[in-house]
Parts: C-alpha cells; sequence; structure tokens
C-alpha cells in the first residue's frame, strides 16, 4: 500500500509518539489539578505551548489549545462575530475554504451574518485584490485559507495581511496544510487568528491550537463553556499526551521545515512529469503558486469510482477526506470550472516525509495503466492500455460483479472497422454521467459475437461486460429477456446501484428501434 | 507513601486500555473519513468503540456522538438542543459542573430564562420546590447530573424524570462521574441526553460522547464536515476513541468490584476519619458515589490542608479540578445550605480500583497531624 494521502492525516512521528509514552501511563494528572501530578501535567502542556508558538512565530500566551483544527476554525469565525455582534456584520471568504469554515459561515448566515464568497481564480489562489474589492463598510472579519487541502494552491496570505490591518479589519487564516510547508512568521506577518492543527503534520489526532494575537488584542468569545480553561476561550479538561505529541511535531518540523520543502515538491514534481505522458489530464492549481506535498490531477474519459476501484494499492483522496464520504464531486474543484464529471475523475496526491521516489514511479504506472484500461473499456480514442491490472476488490464489491469487472477488458471495446452486420444499442444514465453501448454481430436474426463500451462505475461496467458474454448465441427475440430484474438477480447488484441494471434494458430497449 | 486520592479529577489510564491504544498511535494511520482501506480501518475501529460505549450505558451504538470530552458534550447537549428553538425556560441543578451551569447561563444572551433547581441540606432536589419550576411553560430542558463531582451525591433520577417528562421538557443527564462507578442505564434513567467522559473511566483523555435519543432533535456546535451524522465536524480522534472504547468494556466488566472495592476503602477512610475531632462529611445522610468523600477540617481552609497534603505526597483536591486555584467557595457546597467558611474548608477524597488499605490509612495519618 502506498499512502499519498498525507493531506488529510499523517502517521505520528516516533518523536512525537515517544515524548507522548509517558502523559498516556505514569504521569497522569489533570493539568488542572493543585496537586504535584497535576503541576507536571500543566508544566508539560506549558512547554508544548511554547513550541507551538515557535513554529508560527507567536509568543506562547497567544496559543488556545482545541480539540482540532475543526475547532479551531468554529472558534475564530463564532468567536470573533459574537464578540463583536452578529447581526448586520459582514465576512469575507473564499468557496474552496475547507468544509468547516463554509459550514460556520453558512450556520451564521442563519443567523444574520452577510458572507461573500470569492471565487479563486484559475490557478486556484484567491488574490488579495479580490478580497479587498469585496469589503464593505460592514465588513469584520476575512477568513481565508493559506494553502487550499485540495489543490495546495497559495492564497495571497501575506499581501492581504497588512492591508486588512490597515483598513482595521480582522484576519482569520485556517493554516491547517501550510504549518510545517511553509514559513510562518507571526511575529512579521500581522494575522490576528490562526487555525492549525497536529495530525497534518506527524502529530496525534484530538488535538490543535487557535493563535488569538494579544497585540493588538483580537478577542473571541468562548464556543466552549466551563472551567474557564485556555484563558477561558476554551474550556475543558486539557489531554496532556495529545498536546506534548502537538508540541513535539512542531519543533520537528520547526527543524525540518526547509528540508521536508525540498523533498517534498522535488518528489511532486516527478510525479507530475510522469503522469503529463498521459494525454487529456489536467493539473488544478498551478505548480508555481502551491505548496510542496499537493498535487490534484483530473483525467479525462475515465470515472471517478472506476478510476479508485482500480488503484486500490494506492491510499489518495478523489477530494477532501471530509467530504468524500458522500461522493459529491469536489465543491472546490467545481469552483474553479471543472465539470461534475472531470472534478469526479480526478486524485489528490498529498505527499509526506516518508514517500520515495520508487512509490511515486510505482503510482505514477499504477494511475497511468489504469487510466488507459478504463479509456478503452469507454471507447475512449487514445493510446491503448498494455494488459491487465492485477487488482483487488479493496471496495467490496459483490464478487459476481467484480469478475466481470475484471473480465471487462476482454469483451470491451467496438468491433474492428469495417466489420459487418453490427448492430450498436446505445444507452445513458444523465444523472450519474454514465453511457452504455452493446456491439452485436448480428446474423440471421442471432448474435455471433458480442462485446461493449461503458463509461461508468464498476457496477455499470460489469452490466456491459454480462450483457456482452450472455447475448452471444441469443436471437434478437431473447434478448429483452436479459432485463432490469436479471440482472439484479444475476449481479447481485446493490439498491444504491439500481440504475446500473436499468440502464443495461434500455440498451436492450433500443432493439425495437431497430427491429 | 504517597497515595493518588483524586480519582474524580482524572483517573490513570488502564494499561490495558493503553495498549489497545498504541497500534492506532504507531501502526495503521487513516483519516476515518478517508475511503481508502486506511480510513476504513479506522472507521471500523471507531464504529467498534462507538458499540463498546453504547453497551456500558445499555443505548444504541447510533445514538452515540464522539466529543472531545464532557465539556464539549454537556456544551453540544444544551446549546445543540436549546439555540435551534425559540427561547424558552431551562433548568439546570444548583451543583452542576461549571460546563453545564456556563453553557446554560450563555443562553440567556440568546432571549433564554434560565433558572438553578434548588437542592437541599444534603445537595439532593428540593422535589417539591423542582415541581413548581416545572409547572411554568414554555420549559425546553432540564440539565441535573447523575452524581456530584464533589460530594458524590447521586441525584434520584427515578423521581425526577417522570417528573420532567410530564412537564414535556427533554432531561439531560451528566453522567461524567457516574460512569464506572454506577450501573449506569440510559433508557432506564429517562435521558433524553447523557453525558460520559473517557478519562474519568480509566480512558485517555481528550474524547468523552453524548448519548442522543434519536427523538431529540439536536443541532450542531461543531460546524464541518459530516461527521458523528452531522452533529459534530472534526476528524475523529482515533486512539482516544478506542481507548475511550476498551475503558468503557472493561468498565462494564469490573463495575461491581470497583465499587467494591472502592465502598470498602471509603467505608474505612470515613470510619477513621470520624476519629478525628473537628471533621465534617459533606451529603454523609444520603447516597453517594461508592469512591467519594467530601469533608472539611474544623480550622482548616481546604486550599492549605491541600498544599500540607501535597508536601506529603497525596493527591487530593478541594473540590472540582476545573475550579482549583480560584479560592471561591465552592458552588456545590454553597448550594447545600452550607457557610462559606465551612465550604472553604472543604476537601475531597475520591477513590480509585488501585487504591489500597495501607494509602487509605497513611492518608488518615497524615491528616491527624492537622487535626488540633
Amino acid at each position: 500500500m502506498i499512502y499519498l494521502d498525507h493531506a488529510a492525516t499523517t502517521p505520528l512521528a516516533p518523536e512525537a509518539l515517544e515524548a507522548m509514552l509517558p502523559w498516556l501511563t505514569s504521569h497522569y494528572g489533570n493539568p488542572a489539578s493543585d496537586h504535584a501530578l497535576g503541576r507536571a501535567a500543566k508544566k508539560a502542556v506549558e512547554a508544548a505551548r511554547a513550541q507551538v508558538a515557535a513554529l508560527l512565530g507567536a509568543s506562547a500566551e497567544e496559543i488556545i489549545f482545541t480539540s482540532g483544527a475543526t475547532e479551531s476554525n468554529n472558534l475564530a469565525i463564532k468567536g470573533a462575530l459574537e464578540f463583536r455582534g452578529l447581526s448586520g456584520a459582514h465576512v469575507v471568504t473564499s468557496k474552496t475554504e475547507h468544509k468547516c469554515v463554509l459550514d460556520t459561515c453558512r450556520y451564521l448566515e442563519t443567523r444574520g451574518l452577510r458572507v461573500t464568497y470569492l471565487k479563486p481564480e484559475a490557478d486556484g489562489c484567491v488574490r488579495a485584490a479580490q478580497v479587498l474589492a469585496a469589503l464593505t463598510p460592514q465588513t469584520v472579519l476575512v477568513s481565508l485559507m493559506w494553502v487550499n487541502n485540495e489543490l495546495g494552491s497559495i492564497n495571497e496570505v501575506e499581501v492581504l495581511a497588512p492591508l486588512l490591518r490597515e483598513r482595521g479589519v480582522l484576519l482569520h487564516v485556517d493554516a491547517v496544510q501550510a504549518t510545517g510547508k511553509l514559513a510562518i512568521d507571526l511575529a512579521a506577518l500581522p494575522i490576528d487568528l490562526l487555525s492549525v492543527s497536529a495530525h497534518k503534520i506527524y502529530g496525534p489526532k484530538g488535538v490543535g491550537a487557535l493563535f488569538v494575537r494579544k497585540r493588538p488584542r483580537a478577542r473571541v468569545s468562548p464556543q466552549l463553556h466551563g472551567g474557564g480553561h485556555e484563558q477561558g476561550m476554551r474550556s475543558g479538561t486539557l489531554a496532556p499526551h495529545q498536546i506534548v505529541g502537538m508540541g513535539a511535531a512542531f519543533a520537528l518540523a520547526e527543524k525540518r521545515l526547509a528540508a521536508d520543502a525540498v523533498q517534498l515538491g522535488s518528489l511532486r514534481d516527478r510525479l507530475w512529469a510522469r503522469l503529463a505522458a498521459l494525454p487529456q489530464i489536467h493539473r488544478n492549481g498551478a505548480a508555481a503558486v502551491s505548496a510542496p506535498h499537493i498535487l490534484n490531477v483530473s483525467f479525462e474519459g475515465v470515472e471517478g469510482e472506476s478510476l479508485r476501484a482500480m488503484l486500490p494499492a494506492l491510499a489518495i483522496s478523489s477530494g477532501s477526506a471530509c467530504s468524500s464520504a458522500t461522493a459529491e464531486p469536489s465543491y472546490v474543484l467545481r469552483a474553479l470550472g471543472r465539470s461534475d464529471a472531470l472534478a469526479n475523475a480526478s486524485l489528490r496526491f498529498s505527499l509526506g516525509r516518508a514517500t520515495t521516489v520508487e512509490q511515486i514511479d510505482a503510482a505514477a504506472e499504477q494511475v497511468i495503466a489504469a487510466v488507459l484500461l478504463l479509456r478503452d473499456i469507454s471507447g475512449h480514442a487514445g493510446p491503448s492500455a498494455g494488459g491487465t491490472l492485477p487488482i483487488e476488490n479493496s471496495y467490496d464489491y459483490p464478487p459476481s460483479i467484480w469478475q466481470l469487472f475484471l473480465a471487462a477488458p476482454d469483451w470491451a471495446g467496438p468491433f474492428a472497422a469495417g466489420a459487418m452486420d453490427v448492430l450498436t444499442l446505445k444507452a445513458e444514465n444523465r444523472a450519474t454521467a454514465s453511457t452504455l453501448s452493446l456491439h452485436l454481430r448480428v446474423q440471421q436474426g442471432r448474435v455471433l459475437e458480442a462485446r461493449f463500451s461503458a463509461f461508468g462505475c464498476p457496477v455499470g461496467i460489469a452490466v456491459g461486460a454480462w450483457l456482452a458474454q450472455q447475448a452471444v448465441g441469443l436471437t434478437l427475440a431473447d434478448l429483452p429477456a436479459l432485463n432490469a430484474a436479471r440482472l439484479r438477480r444475476e449481479l447481485e447488484i446493490p439498491e444504491d446501484k439500481l440504475h446500473c441494471a436499468l440502464m443495461g434494458e434500455d440498451a436492450l430497449k433500443a432493439l425495437t428501434s431497430f427491429t | 507513601m504517597p497515595a493518588y486520592l483524586d480519582h474524580n479529577a482524572t483517573t490513570p489510564v488502564d494499561p490495558r486500555v493503553v495498549e489497545a491504544m498504541l497500534p492506532y498511535l504507531s501502526g495503521p494511520y487513516g483519516n476515518p473519513s478517508s475511503l481508502h482501506r486506511y480510513g476504513r480501518a479506522a472507521r471500523d475501529a471507531v464504529e467498534r468503540a462507538r458499540g463498546q460505549v453504547a453497551t456500558l450505558v445499555g443505548a444504541q451504538p447510533q445514538e452515540v456522538i464522539w466529543t472531545s470530552g464532557g465539556t464539549e458534550a454537556n456544551n453540544l447537549a444544551i446549546k445543540g438542543l436549546c439555540r435551534g428553538q425559540p427561547p424558552g425556560r431551562m433548568l439546570y441543578g444548583a451543583s452542576e459542573h461549571p460546563a453545564v451551569m456556563e453553557a446554560a447561563e450563555s443562553l440567556k444572551t440568546l432571549g433564554w430564562l434560565v433558572e438553578k433547581i434548588a437542592l437541599d441540606g444534603e445537595g439532593q432536589v428540593e422535589l417539591g420546590r423542582l415541581r413548581r419550576q416545572l409547572a411554568v411553560a414554555p420549559l425546553r430542558l432540564v440539565s441535573l447530573m447523575r452524581a456530584n463531582n464533589e460530594t458524590g451525591v447521586i441525584h434520584d433520577l427515578a423521581a425526577v424524570a417522570p417528573m420532567v417528562h410530564a412537564a414535556k421538557s427533554w432531561l439531560h443527564v451528566d453522567a461524567t462521574q457516574a460512569a464506572g462507578k454506577l450501573p449506569l442505564d440510559f433508557y432506564g434513567l429517562g435521558a433524553d441526553l447523557m453525558t460520559i467522559s473517557s478519562h474519568k473511566i480509566y480512558g485517555p483523555k481528550g474524547a468523552g460522547a453524548l448519548l442522543v435519543r434519536a427523538d431529540v432533535d439536536l443541532g450542531p456546535l461543531l460546524h464541518g464536515g459530516a461527521q458523528e451524522r452531522g452533529l459534530r465536524g472534526g476528524t475523529e480522534n482515533l486512539p482516544a476513541i478506542v481507548g475511550f472504547g476498551v475503558a468503557a468494556e472493561l468498565a462494564l466488566q469490573e463495575e461491581a468490584a470497583r465499587s467494591a472495592h472502592c465502598l470498602a476503602l471509603r467505608q474505612r477512610l470515613e470510619a477513621g476519619l470520624a476519629k478525628v475531632p473537628g471533621i465534617r462529611i459533606f451529603g454523609a445522610g444520603v447516597e453517594r458515589l461508592p469512591n467519594t468523600t467530601q469533608f472539611s477540617l474544623a480550622g482548616w481552609d481546604g486550599e492549605a490542608l491541600l498544599m500540607h497534603l501535597d508536601r506529603k505526597g497525596f493527591a487530593v483536591s478541594s473540590g472540582s479540578a476545573c475550579a482549583s486555584g480560584s479560592g471561591e467557595p465552592s458552588h456545590v457546597l454553597l448550594a447545600m445550605g452550607i457557610d462559606a467558611v465551612s465550604a472553604k474548608g472543604a476537601v475531597r477524597v475520591s477513590l480509585g480500583k488501585d487504591n489500597t488499605e495501607r494509602e487509605v490509612d497513611d492518608f488518615l495519618t497524615a491528616l491527624a497531624t492537622f487535626a488540633t
């Protein structure tokens, strides 16, 4: 398994794990307790706070620990606006922010906030001039991510920060993907609020922080009320093992910042150079304005789910991990103007410290083979695949479907040009942008040979392969018996894929228009 | 011999829990929302733990919402339920944890009427007064803890829950301290929402859960992502959740033995305290958690006594860890009508499954040296 999903989460650094272990075993005090064990825990928390601050060029008392970046972003935006008054206030953000920023803004809109969502430029970046043009006298806050989590594109945060300071507008930056990849110096850069996460830079899950500037003071109203921890801004028992792990990860990142960036950038460029051998692919975001660890590519002529199914040995993402569960095409790619189909057929590769040249080359080879094979199956013009992929059923399709998906290349593609007596039956499903064509060589009303072309998910492809196999030897009059009900039964098609069975039936129905 | 006698503040992590967590710290890593194999393995682990935590309280897995701890769970219960509704009335017990009190008080800025439920001298709800409070509409939520973190006093939810429901209100129960110490039945208690925390039951810090019945219409506190059915955004804290699950399973298996052990130690402690002149035990006349004793020693300020005991290696508390060092008298004791001087003298001993008779005896010996 090649793990190229570091923008979703990273492995814990051994240094961080080692630092954490005592705080999971012998040093178990509650940092709020006023006894020896409690004070030891508090001391460790404060040391970690200093380590986190150091990577950011902040001072320790400006760091508020949270349960992660989602909470940090919620606290920054809701906290800043609740402190200043929501009603009639205006916020500028972008369409390509992390889902938690967008969801928070949408929630606040129901409470009277007005929000402008900026569309990034073609290279994926939001420019300072765009933000300035969107400001109104009521604008109290700009929330803009430093590095986009899907594209790696770098927004013009550094240009923007001093301009907003001059205008007295608060700036919140989601720096989750920038941390440890780009140099961040909050002593020099007038950002007011900045969110960071531990588990994206080799620290543990379950912990993050919000930088809240002291001078000039950026005030936020607490979102978790209680015992008044974290200067009253975030209540709840602190988890020293997680905080200590975060501190160690940040200290390590500070040490490795320059070397990591060079290594990641060179591997990322190598991956792109390899993939670029494929025609009809698009890089999302521009290399010149991109963080070193992310590469996002769209592939024409393939369908996203089938592409993922053909890449079981690659741990990659087809969008932000937080929205990949919903299988909606990425809203970030749609904001860049990609069609739903192309957004769906996109892969985000995110590299990490342990990524090797060999992994990059192997990943590129697997992706190229999968794309060519799927293009063959869909009848897409261009270079052809050399053979089949040894792949495993890693997404748990029913075995009947998986066997047909594997066998599909043997039955796929139209007959050679000039073949005689060929009948082609076509169907499509607009909702899923899937298509199916059955190619039948028919003599005296009987099918001699059959092939198919399909663009769609593995189930749609399996339907095509099964129909081609079954059609051989049947008379045209027999064909309608291969209907959706039969397909569903024979292939064990799950409920949410019944449209694939119907598309198969639709293709056979097209027969009546010929006969 | 020094002793840790502050288990209501936090418990050590059970070594079996640490062992279960380690693979998720050092080994397979994945974001449970990712579709690839690592992501799905992470999701399976999260769901296994959800089942373990649900089983501890006799609930269904889908009723468990993960949070970062008890404070977040209490905030989610109160704000998540109330913010989506037109302002109404909300009641909370006068001895609730600050996370409940402050979350409830924050509703006032949204136009809510928020009132405390009065307690008697033993820390229990005055049912007659509660009945009158419940009679005034529109009541939307009552929050009452299962057992108090300072005194250990257990509320009579069997009496309270039907009254609350008859008043057409939801009931939230903060069971943070009760979990692992008392048998806990989500449905049997009559709770609609219930808070539990990992680090009070020998699990890691950084994980908690809110139990929510399906018919409760809750809104999220942390927006973003589709995690936890949209009720709690954020990447799941995988190792802590796995640890919480195992801690819950162990708590269920060992609850009776742990409670019997702690109760025997507490009886030994209180028998010893009875011989120390000037000792007063709070809530002594009512049912309490088997592990908790809160008392004052005449002529002593609790903070000062704590410091002396700490110097001798005994970790105890003056009350809630969250309020440690504030110098304020315990709001729990004030709510019981205890005078401020006695309240400021309070010391809480909270025992754990690994404490010994010897530790209790040593503690009593040390304490006796301070008594005049």
